[in-house]
């Protein structure tokens, strides 16, 4: 059963929420606190798998109560429900609080939001995993993109275009961002699946905010453990994926969610490089000598592979539910099963036509690309057979590359 | 005029060129006028000051003498000008339209002082002033005209700087006094910012709990309906004699379904938390609406413990966080006042002790706002007290300046001292505050009952 730890002062809130709740009773275990003392307490006595809290409280405050259960109880899935934060105190909450939904939210937006990721457990089946997910606090960013959003965010005549086209450099800033315009607290309460939208829909303050802000993005060390992953590479890969998949894609809703999903599929591999370098670097290592598939190796060493750590992340962070499946799923679509073309099938078409050369991101060899041929196609019931894909990818590619 | 008219070089020279040669006596008088004549040229030339005499008589008023100065200041030789009219010498302001025009002046009026532009020799164009008398035979008729002028190019230069000076002050004071209305402006508007973002808050919390409220009423109606479904088709098979015990069995799952005891305890509840919500909702959009009296310069008696009130309410989010308040509201009688500006100030003097306490490291449960008021002799008085960080002592004269504040950048404009001081002086009344670094601060308000009329009838007792 699901354990949801509700914090709010407010009495009536709680009351309001534990009967409209009744009915999650079968599937949820749920205690309302009135104060983050009395939510520390719960904790102690028995950890929660979900933390749902109010962010103005007297004494203890949501962000200060989200920061000590995300040292203490990392893999607690933590959620903010709050009528309205002020831009500096909704900034101490970026780095600590997976979701941010606003007061007065409907119960079955929240009954969803808590689903959502709780199935995110079946991606990391391992609770250590879900804990070390859970403690990442900086966020690791390629030093060349932080340093010249710095800049440009530092000009006060920055455009938002300016700017989303640095962000879009970066999978790790693009989550971010996505992750803060699709919160209601921030900005719109809908899902937002595209980079230039989300740039300006937080606008240049917000984003001078969440970058020049301490706390949140650090640049990946150029060199050590990390650097065995060559990460301009890795990304120019991604701008390819990301290119084919758009090209692929059926109408612009897809269109937007296929291009984010081959932006984001390896980020993963920011996540691992920063957490665990010795890992990945053992994972590498073994790939080479038993001349296996990366993700695979990563699987054996870690417990999983840079797809479903990436996803996970993801899907905390309330990114669309096709992207996260995509990035989940990207090496081995045929076991993901889906029955209709979406952002997965289009990514791993896409993907598996990557020219070879292009995986020089990693010591050669070691990136699989995804199984997919034309009984695949006719599988998602793709709208075009195999010879168009390749054409249609091939154009694309030349595009980019010119 | 006349030693001047007399002693003309023109007058000289003619008596010299037509007098028969003089006697011996008339000689050491001849020779005594010529000294005192050359004393004078002497004068004349060594004068800065411009003198000309010219011969009205003819069309163009020819000059029949000039000084030195004039000369050395036009840039000509005195021999090149002599004969020649005014309007060499000010061809702009001077031609022959306004020489007739200055003529006619002359010949009626009896002197005139005009500026006009002089040109040089070289071209060069300079500012004179010039006084022009006019010289008359006995008869009475004009024969000509004397001048006396001087470069008044710097007089004018200095003038033209002090009147660029004085309009320079004129327009920093416009721009002091515009930006002293964008910024109370700018305080209004930054607290009437910061009350949205809280009033918002306030009324979302509500809203959670009586959407929760409501979304739970209309499933227990549901659940309860089913329920009443369950006793009628009981009643049903009772009707048609079907063994009691089975109904009953029925009637006993349904009840379970239903969760009728979780549902009998919850759902008046659930009406009572939404009705209070509801309430909660309204007062706050009612203290609002109060709060916000529109502003006019009209003064209407208001009761201060229900503004005070008021503005506790609306202002609830900013201060709930961080201290109790506690008010000790003595009976008072109506002020004529402009209740929506003392709201102004009331919020004003709460959200400072709000931070002050902030400041102090005190949180709600010991950090104490203390609001009380009292009616006194004529007026009233209210005091707001803190226990927070308290003002230091070098500091408590200068809160009231505009501009000035402690709290960094962001937190406030500065105005919000300065503003509450100019409302109570313009209600006729007086703002002070005594403060202890670590102990806290107090605000005394003191009004007159008769507002801002009570000025003038303090000096009557016997109306007031």
């Amino acid at each position: 059963m699901t354990r949801v730890l509700f914090t709010d002062d407010e009495a009536p809130v709680l009351d309001g929420l534990r009967t409209r709740l009744y009915r999650q009773n079968g599937k949820w275990n749920m205690v309302f606190v009135e104060s983050g003392t009395r939510a520390l307490t719960e904790f102690e006595r028995e950890p929660f798998d979900v933390i749902v809290t109010d962010m103005r409280m007297p004494g203890m405050d949501g962000a200060e109560l989200l920061e000590r259960v995300s040292e203490r109880w990392p893999q607690t899935i933590r959620i903010v429900l709050s009528g309205y934060a002020e831009p500096q105190q909704a900034l101490r909450l970026v780095p600590v609080a997976h979701q941010y939904l606003s007061k007065p939210c409907d119960a079955k937006r929240l009954v969803s939001a808590i689903d959502r990721c709780m199935q995110l457990h079946s991606l990391l089946p391992h609770p250590n995993l879900r804990a070390l997910a859970g403690r990442v606090r900086m966020l690791p960013v390629m030093p060349r993109v932080y340093a010249s959003l710095r800049d440009v965010l530092a000009n006060d005549n920055a455009t938002t275009q300016q700017i989303a086209e640095l962000v879009t450099a970066d999978p790790v800033i693009s989550a971010k961002v996505l992750q803060m315009a699709t919160s209601a607290f921030f900005r719109l309460a809908r899902p937002i699946a595209n980079i230039d939208q989300a740039v300006s829909y937080l606008g240049i303050a917000a984003m001078r905010n969440l970058v020049t802000a301490p706390p949140v993005f650090t640049p990946l060390p150029e060199s050590g453990a990390a650097g065995l992953v060559n990460f301009e590479e890795l990304q120019a890969r991604s701008h390819a994926a990301a290119a084919g998949a758009h090209a692929l894609a059926a109408d612009p809703q897809m269109a937007d969610e296929a291009l984010l999903a081959g932006l984001l599929h390896d980020i993963g591999y920011w996540l691992l490089a920063h957490e665990y370098p010795g890992d990945l670097a053992k994972a590498v290592e073994i790939a080479m000598k038993e001349r296996i598939p990366l993700h695979e190796a990563e699987v054996r060493v870690i417990g999983a592979s840079h797809a479903q750590v990436g996803a996970y992340l993801l899907g905390l962070w309330g990114l669309p539910q096709s992207v996260v499946d995509a990035v989940a799923h990207h090496h081995s679509p045929q076991s993901a099963a889906p029955t209709n073309f979406g952002p997965l099938a289009a990514l791993a078409i896409a993907l598996a036509l990557l020219p070879s050369d292009e995986s020089s991101a990693f010591p050669t060899g070691l990136v699989a690309s995804p199984k997919v041929d034309a009984n695949f196609l006719s599988r998602v019931n793709a709208p075009f057979d195999w010879t168009e894909a390749t054409q249609r990818v091939a154009e694309i590619f030349e595009e980019t590359e010119a | 005029m006349q030693p001047v008219t007399r002693s003309t070089p023109a007058d000289q020279n003619s008596e010299l060129r037509h007098t028969p040669p003089p006697l011996a006596a008339d000689v050491t008088e001849l020779e005594r006028l010529r000294r005192e004549l050359d004393v004078r040229n002497c004068a004349l030339d060594a004068a800065a000051t411009h003198f000309i005499i010219g011969d009205a008589t003819k069309p163009d008023w020819p000059l029949v003498y000039l000084n030195r100065a004039v000369a050395r200041d036009y840039g000509y030789e005195s021999a090149e000008l002599l004969g020649l009219g005014p309007a060499t010498l000010f061809p702009v302001d001077l031609n022959q339209v306004q020489l007739e025009g200055l003529a006619q002046a002359l010949t009626t009026g009896r002197e005139l002082r005009t500026e006009m532009r002089g040109r040089r020799k070289d071209g060069s164009i300079f500012w004179v002033g010039f006084f022009i008398a006019p010289v008359r035979d006995p008869a009475g008729h004009m024969t000509h005209y004397v001048g006396i002028g001087a470069d008044i190019t710097a007089r004018l230069e200095q003038e033209r700087t002090q009147r660029q000076l004085q309009d320079q002050l004129y327009s920093e004071m416009q721009e002091r006094e515009r930006m002293a209305i964008e910024l109370r402006l700018a305080q209004k508007l930054e607290s009437v910012g910061r009350l949205a973002a809280g009033i918002a808050h306030e009324i979302n919390t509500p809203i959670q709990y009586v959407g929760d409220g409501v979304a739970f009423l209309q499933s227990a109606q549901a659940d309860l309906e089913q329920l009443l479904e369950a006793y009628r088709q009981a009643f049903k098979r009772l009707a048609a004699s079907e063994p009691p015990a089975a109904v009953i069995q029925s009637v006993e799952e349904a009840q379970a379904a239903a969760d009728l005891e979780f549902l009998s305890v919850e759902v008046p509840k659930a009406f009572e938390r939404t009705l209070q919500g509801v309430e909660r909702v309204a007062a706050i959009v009612r203290a609002m609406k109060e709060f916000a009296h529109p502003d006019t310069n009209e003064q209407s008696p208001a009761d201060l413990n229900h503004a005070l009130e008021t503005t506790l309410i609306v202002a609830n989010n900013e201060y709930k966080y961080s201290a109790t308040v506690e008010t000790q509201f003595g009976a008072l009688p109506d002020v004529m006042c402009n209740v929506g500006e003392l709201n102004q100030v009331f919020l004003n003097l709460i959200v400072n002790a709000a931070h002050a306490i902030q400041e102090s490291g005190k949180d709600a449960a010991s950090g104490r706002i203390t609001i009380a008021t009292a009616a006194a002799r004529d007026g009233v008085v209210i005091s707001i007290a803190d226990n927070g960080c308290g003002i230091k002592e070098e500091n408590q004269e200068k809160i009231f300046d505009p501009f000035f504040t402690t709290k960094p950048v962001g937190r406030g404009t500065g105005q919000g001292l300065a503003i509450a001081r100019s409302i109570i002086e313009k209600h006729a009344g007086s703002i002070d505050l005594q403060s202890t670094v670590g102990v806290g601060t107090r605000f005394i308000i003191r009004l007159p009952v008769a507002g801002r009329g009570a000025a003038q009838s303090s000096k009557t007792p016997q109306v007031a």
